[in-house]
C-alpha cells in the first residue's frame, strides 16, 4: 500500500512541476529532492545527467541563438525550462529508487505479470545482444562493410525474434501447467 | 525520436492519457479475445523483444549509427494493437522500472510511435504486398518512423502557441512548427530507410515461420 501510495502522490507531483511556471519552485524542487536522496545524491544526479543533458543543451542553446539575434532572450525561461526537465528527472530517479514499483503497480496483476516476464525476457535477449556483437567483433579482422553489418543486423533480429516466441511458449506452458490460467478466469 | 520529460504542456499530455487509457484498454481487449492465455507471455516477450530491437544500431551514411524500432515488425506480423501495446509497455518500462523518465510524454509517444506508427506500418504493408512485398516492407518501416516523427514534432511545434506567459514567452518547448516540422522530419525521412530495411531482413528471415 506505501509503495502505491507513493506513486499516486509522484503522477501528482510530475503535475504539479509541470503547472507551477514559477522558477523559484522549481529550483527549490530540485533541491529538495537531491536533499531527499541523502548519500544518493551524487549518483541521481550523475544518471539523471545523462539523461537530460544533451537534448536540454540542444534545445537550450538552440533558444539562445535565435532569440540572442533578435535581442527578446528570456532569461527566466532558460532556467525554467532546465529547471523543470532537472526536477522531472530527478524525481523520477528519486521515486524508482525509493518503492517497489512492481508492488506499486498491484492494483493490476496482469500489468505486473506483464512487466515481470518482459523485464526477465530483456536480460535474457539483451545476454544474446551482447553476445553476437562480441562473437562478430572477435571474428572480423577490419571493418565490415554496409550490407554485412545489416544482414548481421538482421539475423540478430531474427534470433531474438526465434528465442523470444520460443519462450513465450515455454511461459504459457509453465503458467498453465500451474494453474495460472485456472486462477485468472 | 522521443519526447523527452518537460518539454510538453499538461494541456496536451493530460488528455493524451485519457485517449490513451481508453485505447489501451480497447487493444487489451481485442488481443485477448484473439489469442486467451497466450496473450500475456506473448505480449511480454514481445516488449522485451522491442525494446532490445530499440538498443540494434544500424550503421548509417557518415560514420553514424540510428536506432531501430520494431514497430513495423511487429505491426505486419502481429497486428496493430499488439505493437501498440508493446510499445507502450517498452516506454513505461523506461519510464518506471528504469526511471529514465517519460512519464509526462509516455501518452504522446505510444500513441505516436506505438499506434500511428503501427498503423502506418501495416496500411502501407497492405496497399503494396499485391504490386511488390520487399517495396511493402521497406515502406512499412519508412512509414512507421516518419508518420511518428511527424506527430512528434507537431506536438513539440503548437506547445508556444498553447502554453505561454502573459507576455508571449514559451512555457514549454520553446519552437514552433516552422523549426520542429523540418528539424525533426527531415532527418527521419533517411533513418525511415535504415528501419525499412531492418523490417525487411528481419521479415524475410522469421515472417513465414511466425506465420505458421
Amino acid at each position: 500500500m506505501r509503495d502505491r501510495i507513493f506513486l499516486g502522490l509522484y503522477l501528482l507531483w510530475v503535475v504539479l512541476l509541470t503547472s507551477i511556471h514559477d522558477v523559484r519552485f522549481l529550483g527549490t524542487a530540485v533541491v529538495a529532492v537531491l536533499l531527499l536522496s541523502g548519500r544518493r545524491a551524487p549518483g541521481l544526479l550523475r544518471r539523471a545527467l545523462g539523461t537530460f543533458l544533451w537534448f536540454n543543451l540542444a534545445v537550450t542553446l538552440a533558444y539562445l541563438l535565435s532569440t540572442l539575434v533578435r535581442g527578446n532572450t528570456s532569461w527566466s525561461f532558460v532556467a525554467l525550462i532546465n529547471l523543470r526537465v532537472a526536477a522531472l528527472t530527478f524525481s523520477a530517479f528519486w521515486i524508482t529508487s525509493r518503492i517497489n514499483i512492481l508492488s506499486a503497480l498491484s492494483f493490476s496483476p496482469t500489468l505486473v505479470y506483464l512487466l515481470t516476464i518482459a523485464y526477465s525476457q530483456i536480460i535474457t535477449l539483451r545476454r544474446v545482444l551482447l553476445n553476437s556483437r562480441e562473437a562478430l567483433r572477435s571474428r572480423t579482422l577490419g571493418p565490415l562493410g554496409f550490407g554485412d553489418l545489416y544482414r548481421h543486423r538482421a539475423g540478430v533480429g531474427a534470433f531474438l525474434f526465434g528465442r523470444g516466441l520460443r519462450d513465450a511458449t515455454e511461459i504459457t506452458q509453465a503458467m498453465r501447467s500451474r494453474g495460472f490460467f485456472d486462477d485468472h478466469r | 525520436m522521443h519526447i523527452p520529460d518537460g518539454f510538453i504542456s499538461p494541456k496536451v499530455y493530460v488528455p493524451a492519457y485519457a485517449g490513451a487509457f481508453a485505447l489501451w484498454a480497447w487493444g487489451l481487449r481485442r488481443m485477448r479475445v484473439r489469442l486467451r492465455e497466450e496473450t500475456i507471455p506473448l505480449l511480454a516477450v514481445l516488449t522485451a523483444l522491442v525494446f532490445v530491437l530499440m538498443t540494434i544500431a544500424l550503421p548509417f551514411p557518415g560514420g553514424t549509427t540510428i536506432h531501430a524500432t520494431g514497430v513495423a515488425l511487429l505491426a505486419v506480423l502481429f497486428g496493430v494493437w499488439t505493437s501498440f501495446l508493446a510499445t507502450t509497455l517498452v516506454l513505461l518500462m523506461q519510464a518506471l522500472l528504469l526511471g529514465a523518465g517519460g512519464i509526462t510524454a509516455l501518452p504522446i509517444n505510444a500513441l505516436a510511435i506505438g499506434l500511428l506508427g503501427a498503423t502506418a506500418a501495416v496500411a502501407g504493408y497492405r496497399c503494396l504486398r499485391g504490386w511488390n512485398e520487399t517495396a511493402a516492407l521497406v515502406a512499412a518501416g519508412w512509414l512507421s518512423v516518419v508518420l511518428p516523427a511527424g506527430v512528434v514534432a507537431l506536438t513539440l511545434g503548437i506547445q508556444p502557441l498553447i502554453a505561454h506567459a502573459p507576455d508571449g514567452t514559451p512555457r514549454f518547448f520553446p519552437f514552433g512548427l516552422e523549426v520542429t516540422l523540418p528539424a525533426v522530419v527531415l532527418p527521419h525521412l533517411v533513418v525511415g530507410v535504415g528501419e525499412g530495411l531492418l523490417t525487411l531482413f528481419v521479415y524475410r528471415l522469421v515472417g513465414r515461420w511466425v506465420r505458421g
